[in-house]
Protein backbone atom coordinates (compact mmCIF):
# COMPACT_ATOMS: atom_id res chain seq x y z
CA UNK A 1 0.00 0.00 0.00
CA UNK A 2 3.14 2.43 1.07
CA UNK A 3 4.43 1.18 -2.69
CA UNK A 4 0.82 2.69 -4.24
CA UNK A 5 0.86 5.56 -2.19
CA UNK A 6 4.77 6.66 -3.54
CA UNK A 7 3.63 5.51 -6.91
CA UNK A 8 0.91 8.26 -6.66
CA UNK A 9 3.52 10.85 -5.85
CA UNK A 10 5.89 10.12 -8.83
CA UNK A 11 2.80 10.23 -11.29
CA UNK A 12 1.97 13.63 -10.28
CA UNK A 13 5.38 14.41 -10.94
CA UNK A 14 4.89 13.48 -13.89
CA UNK A 15 1.65 15.04 -14.47
CA UNK A 16 3.15 18.48 -13.27
CA UNK A 17 6.15 17.83 -15.97
CA UNK A 18 3.58 17.80 -18.85
CA UNK A 19 1.45 20.40 -17.73
CA UNK A 20 3.86 22.64 -18.58
CA UNK A 21 5.68 25.35 -17.00
CA UNK A 22 7.56 24.91 -13.52
CA UNK A 23 6.15 27.58 -10.89
CA UNK A 24 7.44 27.28 -7.50
CA UNK A 25 4.43 26.72 -6.12
CA UNK A 26 3.61 23.70 -7.84
CA UNK A 27 7.03 22.46 -6.53
CA UNK A 28 6.31 23.35 -3.05
CA UNK A 29 2.69 21.21 -3.16
CA UNK A 30 5.19 18.74 -5.15
CA UNK A 31 7.97 18.19 -2.06
CA UNK A 32 5.26 18.71 0.39
CA UNK A 33 3.14 15.44 -0.82
CA UNK A 34 6.84 13.97 -1.80
CA UNK A 35 7.76 14.24 1.37
CA UNK A 36 4.40 13.46 3.39
CA UNK A 37 3.97 10.09 1.06
CA UNK A 38 8.10 8.97 2.15
CA UNK A 39 7.70 10.08 6.08
CA UNK A 40 4.51 7.82 5.47
CA UNK A 41 6.19 4.95 4.15
CA UNK A 42 9.16 5.14 6.81
CA UNK A 43 6.64 5.16 9.60
CA UNK A 44 4.78 1.96 8.36
CA UNK A 45 7.68 0.00 7.55
CA UNK A 46 9.39 0.58 10.89
CA UNK A 47 6.02 0.25 12.52
CA UNK A 48 5.43 -3.57 10.74
CA UNK A 49 9.30 -3.76 11.18
CA UNK A 50 8.35 -3.24 15.08
CA UNK A 51 5.58 -5.85 14.80
CA UNK A 52 7.60 -8.39 12.92
CA UNK A 53 10.31 -8.06 15.42
CA UNK A 54 7.87 -8.97 18.42
CA UNK A 55 6.43 -11.72 16.55
CA UNK A 56 10.03 -12.97 16.21
CA UNK A 57 10.89 -12.29 19.27
CA UNK A 58 8.05 -14.06 21.08
CA UNK A 59 8.67 -17.48 18.90
CA UNK A 60 12.58 -17.16 20.13
CA UNK A 61 12.05 -15.82 23.42
CA UNK A 62 13.46 -19.09 24.38
CA UNK A 63 16.75 -18.91 22.55
CA UNK A 64 16.45 -15.46 23.01
CA UNK A 65 16.59 -15.95 26.96
CA UNK A 66 18.92 -18.57 27.03
CA UNK A 67 21.54 -18.76 24.10
CA UNK A 68 24.04 -15.60 24.97
CA UNK A 69 25.38 -15.64 20.90
CA UNK A 70 21.24 -15.76 19.87
CA UNK A 71 20.66 -12.77 22.17
CA UNK A 72 23.72 -10.88 21.53
CA UNK A 73 22.83 -10.30 17.58
CA UNK A 74 18.87 -9.83 18.38
CA UNK A 75 20.11 -7.31 20.37
CA UNK A 76 22.25 -5.80 17.94
CA UNK A 77 19.54 -5.95 15.14
CA UNK A 78 17.36 -4.08 17.50
CA UNK A 79 19.86 -1.27 18.21
CA UNK A 80 20.23 -1.11 15.10
CA UNK A 81 16.56 0.02 14.47
CA UNK A 82 16.65 2.24 17.18
CA UNK A 83 14.58 0.06 19.74
CA UNK A 84 15.50 -0.69 23.42
CA UNK A 85 14.22 -3.66 24.54
CA UNK A 86 15.95 -3.84 27.90
CA UNK A 87 15.26 -0.29 29.72
CA UNK A 88 11.34 -0.18 28.31
CA UNK A 89 8.93 -1.77 29.50
CA UNK A 90 6.69 0.03 28.20
CA UNK A 91 7.21 -1.19 24.18
CA UNK A 92 5.55 -4.04 22.83
CA UNK A 93 8.82 -5.74 22.13
CA UNK A 94 10.23 -5.14 25.98
CA UNK A 95 6.54 -6.56 27.51
CA UNK A 96 6.39 -9.36 25.21
CA UNK A 97 10.19 -10.64 25.46
CA UNK A 98 10.85 -9.81 29.53
CA UNK A 99 14.36 -9.42 28.45
CA UNK A 100 14.28 -6.38 30.38
CA UNK A 101 13.57 -8.53 33.77
CA UNK A 102 16.47 -10.70 32.65
CA UNK A 103 18.99 -7.62 32.62
CA UNK A 104 18.04 -6.23 36.07
CA UNK A 105 18.75 -9.87 37.50
CA UNK A 106 22.12 -10.10 35.65
CA UNK A 107 22.51 -6.45 37.39
CA UNK A 108 21.51 -7.46 40.86
CA UNK A 109 23.01 -10.69 41.21
CA UNK A 110 26.12 -8.67 39.47
CA UNK A 111 25.92 -6.33 41.96
CA UNK A 112 25.58 -8.77 44.78
CA UNK A 113 29.00 -10.82 43.58
CA UNK A 114 31.05 -7.00 43.11
CA UNK A 115 30.06 -6.27 46.39
CA UNK A 116 30.83 -9.62 48.57
CA UNK A 117 34.07 -9.84 46.97
CA UNK A 118 34.74 -5.99 47.64
CA UNK A 119 36.75 -6.80 50.83
CA UNK A 120 39.14 -8.69 48.93
CA UNK A 121 39.73 -6.98 45.79
CA UNK A 122 39.06 -3.53 46.88
CA UNK A 123 35.66 -3.34 44.42
CA UNK A 124 37.41 -4.06 41.20
CA UNK A 125 36.81 -7.42 39.62
CA UNK A 126 37.08 -8.90 36.65
CA UNK A 127 33.76 -9.08 34.27
CA UNK A 128 35.42 -12.98 33.97
CA UNK A 129 35.28 -13.49 37.37
CA UNK A 130 31.87 -11.94 37.62
CA UNK A 131 30.80 -13.96 35.06
CA UNK A 132 32.53 -16.95 36.64
CA UNK A 133 30.68 -16.42 40.14
CA UNK A 134 27.57 -15.67 38.54
CA UNK A 135 27.38 -19.16 36.58
CA UNK A 136 28.41 -20.77 39.33
CA UNK A 137 24.94 -19.18 41.07
CA UNK A 138 23.06 -21.36 38.71
CA UNK A 139 19.72 -21.77 37.57
CA UNK A 140 18.91 -18.90 35.38
CA UNK A 141 22.72 -17.59 35.22
CA UNK A 142 24.45 -20.68 33.94
CA UNK A 143 24.75 -19.27 30.45
CA UNK A 144 24.99 -15.51 31.30
CA UNK A 145 27.86 -14.19 29.18
CA UNK A 146 29.95 -11.39 28.80
CA UNK A 147 27.95 -8.97 26.88
CA UNK A 148 24.95 -10.13 29.40
CA UNK A 149 27.18 -8.46 32.16
CA UNK A 150 28.89 -5.48 30.48
CA UNK A 151 25.27 -4.31 28.90
CA UNK A 152 23.85 -4.57 32.46
CA UNK A 153 26.36 -2.98 34.54
CA UNK A 154 26.16 0.14 31.93
CA UNK A 155 23.07 -0.01 32.82
CA UNK A 156 23.39 -0.12 36.51
CA UNK A 157 25.56 3.27 36.44
CA UNK A 158 22.90 4.79 35.15
CA UNK A 159 21.61 4.65 39.34
CA UNK A 160 24.78 5.78 40.33
CA UNK A 161 27.06 4.17 43.38
CA UNK A 162 29.93 3.63 41.55
CA UNK A 163 29.17 0.61 39.30
CA UNK A 164 31.10 0.99 35.93
CA UNK A 165 33.29 -0.79 34.05
CA UNK A 166 36.96 -0.16 33.24
CA UNK A 167 39.17 -1.44 30.66
CA UNK A 168 42.68 -2.06 31.52
CA UNK A 169 44.72 -3.39 28.79
CA UNK A 170 41.79 -4.31 26.95
CA UNK A 171 40.59 -6.95 29.44
CA UNK A 172 37.09 -5.24 31.34
CA UNK A 173 36.60 -4.82 34.80
CA UNK A 174 33.88 -3.94 36.87
CA UNK A 175 34.74 -1.48 39.64
CA UNK A 176 31.99 -1.37 42.27
CA UNK A 177 33.43 1.46 44.23
CA UNK A 178 32.48 5.07 44.23
CA UNK A 179 36.45 5.83 45.07
CA UNK A 180 37.32 8.34 42.32
CA UNK A 181 39.60 6.81 40.11
CA UNK A 182 42.19 9.15 38.44
CA UNK A 183 44.20 8.21 35.50
CA UNK A 184 46.93 7.49 37.59
CA UNK A 185 45.25 5.01 39.93
CA UNK A 186 44.40 3.17 36.19
CA UNK A 187 47.52 3.64 34.68
CA UNK A 188 49.01 1.96 37.80
CA UNK A 189 46.48 -0.78 37.37
CA UNK A 190 47.11 -0.72 33.69
CA UNK A 191 50.72 -1.76 35.00
CA UNK A 192 49.81 -4.86 37.29
CA UNK A 193 47.19 -6.34 34.62
CA UNK A 194 50.16 -5.76 31.53
CA UNK A 195 53.28 -8.43 31.43
CA UNK A 196 55.91 -5.78 31.49
CA UNK A 197 56.52 -6.67 35.49
CA UNK A 198 57.15 -10.56 34.35
CA UNK A 199 54.29 -11.49 36.38
CA UNK A 200 50.68 -10.34 36.20
CA UNK A 201 48.69 -8.67 39.34
CA UNK A 202 52.22 -7.35 40.47
CA UNK A 203 54.06 -4.33 40.57
CA UNK A 204 56.19 -2.40 42.42
CA UNK A 205 57.27 0.95 43.19
CA UNK A 206 59.94 1.13 40.61
CA UNK A 207 57.90 -0.77 38.26
CA UNK A 208 55.36 2.04 37.79
CA UNK A 209 58.71 4.70 37.76
CA UNK A 210 60.48 2.34 34.59
CA UNK A 211 57.28 2.16 32.82
CA UNK A 212 55.77 5.28 33.62
CA UNK A 213 58.20 7.57 33.70
CA UNK A 214 56.95 8.88 36.70
CA UNK A 215 58.71 10.10 39.89
CA UNK A 216 58.84 8.13 42.83
CA UNK A 217 56.60 10.54 45.33
CA UNK A 218 53.71 10.48 42.30
CA UNK A 219 53.90 6.55 42.16
CA UNK A 220 53.81 6.26 45.67
CA UNK A 221 50.70 8.56 45.96
CA UNK A 222 48.75 6.28 43.52
CA UNK A 223 49.79 3.14 45.00
CA UNK A 224 48.44 4.45 48.32
CA UNK A 225 45.52 5.20 47.06
CA UNK A 226 44.66 1.49 45.76
CA UNK A 227 46.44 0.11 48.99
CA UNK A 228 44.18 2.19 51.16
CA UNK A 229 40.99 0.83 49.60
CA UNK A 230 41.76 -2.33 49.27
CA UNK A 231 42.48 -2.84 45.16
CA UNK A 232 45.93 -3.70 46.06
CA UNK A 233 47.72 -5.99 48.68
CA UNK A 234 51.13 -5.09 50.45
CA UNK A 235 53.76 -8.23 50.01
CA UNK A 236 56.81 -7.75 52.22
CA UNK A 237 57.95 -10.68 50.57
CA UNK A 238 58.20 -13.20 53.39
CA UNK A 239 60.49 -14.15 56.48
CA UNK A 240 63.70 -12.76 56.24
CA UNK A 241 63.60 -11.20 53.29
CA UNK A 242 64.37 -7.14 53.52
CA UNK A 243 63.14 -6.58 49.86
CA UNK A 244 61.14 -3.31 48.98
CA UNK A 245 57.76 -4.24 49.37
CA UNK A 246 55.81 -5.44 46.35
CA UNK A 247 51.65 -5.06 45.67
CA UNK A 248 49.47 -7.60 44.44
CA UNK A 249 46.06 -6.62 42.37
CA UNK A 250 43.97 -9.53 43.66
CA UNK A 251 41.36 -9.39 40.56
CA UNK A 252 44.18 -9.43 38.20
CA UNK A 253 46.15 -12.22 39.52
CA UNK A 254 43.26 -14.74 40.23
CA UNK A 255 41.80 -13.59 36.82
CA UNK A 256 45.38 -15.17 35.42
CA UNK A 257 43.84 -18.49 37.03
CA UNK A 258 40.64 -18.12 35.54
CA UNK A 259 42.32 -17.71 31.99
CA UNK A 260 44.20 -20.95 32.72
CA UNK A 261 41.30 -22.83 33.67
CA UNK A 262 39.63 -21.81 30.42
CA UNK A 263 42.31 -23.37 28.57
CA UNK A 264 42.29 -26.55 30.15
CA UNK A 265 38.60 -26.83 29.36
CA UNK B 1 41.45 -24.07 38.80
CA UNK B 2 44.92 -24.57 39.45
CA UNK B 3 45.02 -26.18 42.96
CA UNK B 4 48.31 -27.07 44.93
CA UNK B 5 48.61 -30.65 45.66
CA UNK B 6 50.62 -30.65 48.92
CA UNK B 7 51.34 -33.62 50.86
CA UNK B 8 51.46 -33.56 54.04
CA UNK B 9 54.41 -35.00 54.96
CA UNK B 10 54.73 -36.18 58.67
CA UNK B 11 51.55 -38.47 59.16
CA UNK B 12 51.80 -41.29 56.35
CA UNK B 13 47.83 -41.54 56.89
CA UNK B 14 47.05 -38.37 55.91
CA UNK B 15 45.25 -37.10 52.79
CA UNK B 16 46.25 -34.20 50.66
CA UNK B 17 44.98 -31.12 51.41
CA UNK B 18 43.56 -29.25 48.22
CA UNK B 19 44.70 -25.30 48.88
CA UNK B 20 42.22 -22.31 48.62
CA UNK B 21 43.50 -20.43 45.76
CA UNK B 22 44.31 -17.40 47.95
CA UNK B 23 47.10 -19.87 49.77
CA UNK B 24 48.57 -19.00 46.77
CA UNK B 25 48.41 -15.17 46.52
CA UNK B 26 51.87 -14.32 47.63
CA UNK B 27 50.62 -11.17 50.27
CA UNK B 28 48.48 -13.28 51.85
CA UNK B 29 51.50 -14.03 54.09
CA UNK B 30 52.05 -10.34 54.73
CA UNK B 31 50.04 -8.39 57.02
CA UNK B 32 48.09 -6.36 55.47
CA UNK B 33 48.38 -2.95 56.96
CA UNK B 34 44.77 -1.35 55.77
CA UNK B 35 42.36 -2.59 58.36
CA UNK B 36 39.61 -3.73 56.06
CA UNK B 37 41.69 -5.70 53.92
CA UNK B 38 43.43 -7.20 56.89
CA UNK B 39 40.05 -8.47 58.63
CA UNK B 40 39.23 -10.07 55.07
CA UNK B 41 42.99 -11.65 55.53
CA UNK B 42 42.13 -12.56 58.56
CA UNK B 43 38.90 -14.54 57.72
CA UNK B 44 40.49 -16.30 55.01
CA UNK B 45 43.58 -17.68 57.73
CA UNK B 46 40.41 -18.63 60.07
CA UNK B 47 39.09 -20.63 57.24
CA UNK B 48 42.01 -22.15 55.80
CA UNK B 49 43.18 -23.27 59.24
CA UNK B 50 40.04 -24.88 59.87
CA UNK B 51 39.02 -26.60 56.77
CA UNK B 52 42.75 -28.13 57.05
CA UNK B 53 42.61 -29.33 60.83
CA UNK B 54 39.02 -31.10 59.96
CA UNK B 55 40.51 -32.27 57.29
CA UNK B 56 42.93 -33.96 58.24
CA UNK B 57 41.29 -35.01 61.51
CA UNK B 58 43.31 -32.95 63.88
CA UNK B 59 42.68 -31.40 66.79
CA UNK B 60 45.41 -29.47 67.77
CA UNK B 61 47.33 -27.06 66.14
CA UNK B 62 51.10 -26.84 67.50
CA UNK B 63 52.33 -23.53 66.13
CA UNK B 64 56.26 -24.09 65.69
CA UNK B 65 55.16 -27.11 63.66
CA UNK B 66 52.37 -25.90 61.73
CA UNK B 67 53.12 -26.47 57.80
CA UNK B 68 50.49 -23.78 56.88
CA UNK B 69 52.72 -20.73 57.32
CA UNK B 70 55.05 -21.57 54.66
CA UNK B 71 53.51 -21.44 51.28
CA UNK B 72 57.12 -22.68 49.41
CA UNK B 73 55.53 -22.90 46.14
CA UNK B 74 55.60 -18.74 45.81
CA UNK B 75 58.73 -19.02 48.73
CA UNK B 76 56.65 -16.78 51.07
CA UNK B 77 56.42 -16.80 54.81
CA UNK B 78 54.45 -15.65 57.77
CA UNK B 79 56.93 -13.85 60.24
CA UNK B 80 56.18 -14.99 63.71
CA UNK B 81 54.35 -12.45 65.50
CA UNK B 82 51.94 -12.46 62.47
CA UNK B 83 51.56 -16.26 63.21
CA UNK B 84 50.78 -15.09 66.56
CA UNK B 85 48.16 -12.21 65.24
CA UNK B 86 46.48 -14.95 63.23
CA UNK B 87 46.50 -17.63 66.11
CA UNK B 88 44.97 -14.84 68.61
CA UNK B 89 41.96 -14.05 66.07
CA UNK B 90 41.20 -17.24 65.84
CA UNK B 91 40.96 -18.10 69.32
CA UNK B 92 38.74 -14.65 69.67
CA UNK B 93 36.92 -15.47 66.96
CA UNK B 94 35.28 -18.93 68.85
CA UNK B 95 37.08 -21.34 66.64
CA UNK B 96 39.79 -22.22 68.62
CA UNK B 97 41.50 -21.79 72.38
CA UNK B 98 45.15 -22.32 73.36
CA UNK B 99 45.66 -25.56 75.31
CA UNK B 100 48.56 -23.82 77.46
CA UNK B 101 49.55 -20.58 79.43
CA UNK B 102 52.54 -20.79 77.14
CA UNK B 103 50.63 -19.82 73.80
CA UNK B 104 52.23 -22.58 72.18
CA UNK B 105 49.48 -25.22 71.39
CA UNK B 106 46.36 -24.45 70.08
CA UNK B 107 42.84 -26.22 70.22
CA UNK B 108 40.77 -26.29 66.90
CA UNK B 109 37.21 -26.38 67.64
CA UNK B 110 36.30 -28.12 64.16
CA UNK B 111 32.79 -26.44 64.93
CA UNK B 112 31.24 -24.30 66.82
CA UNK B 113 29.67 -26.05 70.04
CA UNK B 114 26.63 -24.89 69.44
CA UNK B 115 27.01 -26.61 65.34
CA UNK B 116 28.49 -29.07 66.53
CA UNK B 117 24.85 -29.91 68.52
CA UNK B 118 23.13 -29.05 65.57
CA UNK B 119 25.26 -31.85 63.63
CA UNK B 120 24.33 -34.23 66.30
CA UNK B 121 20.76 -34.30 67.07
CA UNK B 122 20.56 -34.46 62.67
CA UNK B 123 22.80 -37.75 62.45
CA UNK B 124 20.66 -39.15 65.34
CA UNK B 125 17.70 -38.68 63.48
CA UNK B 126 18.76 -40.20 60.34
CA UNK B 127 20.71 -42.85 61.51
CA UNK B 128 17.79 -43.94 64.02
CA UNK B 129 19.24 -43.18 67.13
CA UNK B 130 16.44 -41.36 68.72
CA UNK B 131 15.26 -43.06 71.70
CA UNK B 132 18.81 -45.27 71.83
CA UNK B 133 21.85 -44.69 73.59
CA UNK B 134 25.31 -44.62 72.50
CA UNK B 135 28.33 -44.19 74.24
CA UNK B 136 30.66 -40.77 73.83
CA UNK B 137 33.24 -43.51 72.15
CA UNK B 138 31.00 -44.53 69.30
CA UNK B 139 30.25 -40.86 68.54
CA UNK B 140 33.57 -40.13 68.51
CA UNK B 141 35.00 -42.86 66.42
CA UNK B 142 32.56 -45.45 65.95
CA UNK B 143 31.37 -46.94 62.84
CA UNK B 144 28.33 -45.11 62.63
CA UNK B 145 29.52 -42.02 63.21
CA UNK B 146 31.27 -42.64 60.19
CA UNK B 147 31.63 -39.41 57.48
CA UNK B 148 29.96 -37.39 60.62
CA UNK B 149 31.24 -34.20 60.90
CA UNK B 150 31.83 -35.13 64.53
CA UNK B 151 33.60 -38.00 63.91
CA UNK B 152 37.51 -38.11 65.23
CA UNK B 153 36.37 -34.97 67.17
CA UNK B 154 38.10 -32.98 70.72
CA UNK B 155 36.21 -35.13 73.39
CA UNK B 156 36.07 -32.08 75.21
CA UNK B 157 34.42 -30.34 71.91
CA UNK B 158 31.76 -32.96 71.68
CA UNK B 159 30.94 -32.77 75.72
CA UNK B 160 30.21 -29.26 75.34
CA UNK B 161 27.94 -29.77 72.05
CA UNK B 162 25.83 -32.56 74.02
CA UNK B 163 26.25 -30.46 77.07
CA UNK B 164 23.81 -27.83 74.87
CA UNK B 165 21.67 -30.70 73.69
CA UNK B 166 21.50 -31.66 77.18
CA UNK B 167 19.95 -28.23 78.45
CA UNK B 168 17.60 -28.29 75.88
CA UNK B 169 16.22 -31.34 76.87
CA UNK B 170 16.84 -33.20 73.55
CA UNK B 171 19.46 -36.11 75.06
CA UNK B 172 20.57 -37.02 78.74
CA UNK B 173 23.71 -38.43 80.07
CA UNK B 174 24.80 -40.72 81.67
CA UNK B 175 27.58 -41.53 84.23
CA UNK B 176 30.09 -44.62 82.17
CA UNK B 177 32.88 -46.73 83.81
CA UNK B 178 35.51 -44.31 82.11
CA UNK B 179 34.74 -41.02 80.32
CA UNK B 180 34.58 -42.47 77.05
CA UNK B 181 31.82 -44.73 78.37
CA UNK B 182 29.50 -42.23 79.33
CA UNK B 183 26.32 -43.19 77.40
CA UNK B 184 24.13 -40.61 75.48
CA UNK B 185 20.38 -41.13 75.20
CA UNK B 186 18.90 -39.09 72.49
CA UNK B 187 15.14 -38.12 72.29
Amino acid sequence: MAHRRRGVGVGKKKAANKSGPNTSSAAQALAKDLNEGDLEFVKRSLSSLETELTKFAEMHSDSIKTDPAFRSKFLKMCALLNIDPISSKQTLLGSALGIGDYYYEVAVKAAEVCMATRTKNGGVCSVEEVKRLLRKKGSSMTKVSTDDILLSISKLGVLGGGFRIVTLEKKPYVVSVPTVLSSDHTDVLTVAQSDETGVKGCFSISDIVNVKGWTEERAERAVETLVREGMAWVDEGGAGVKSKPQFWVWSVFFQQNDEDEDEGE
Amino acid sequence: MQKMQIAVNSAPAMADFEFPEYYSFPPFFTLQPVSATRQKQLALWRDLILKYHTTQKQNTLVLHECKLWKNEEIGRELVRENIRVICDDFVENGNGEWEDEGKTRLRILWKKPEELAGDLLAWATRSGFIGQVCTLYELSSGEDSEGASFQGADEELIRRALAILEDRGQVAIFKGDTSEEDGVKFF
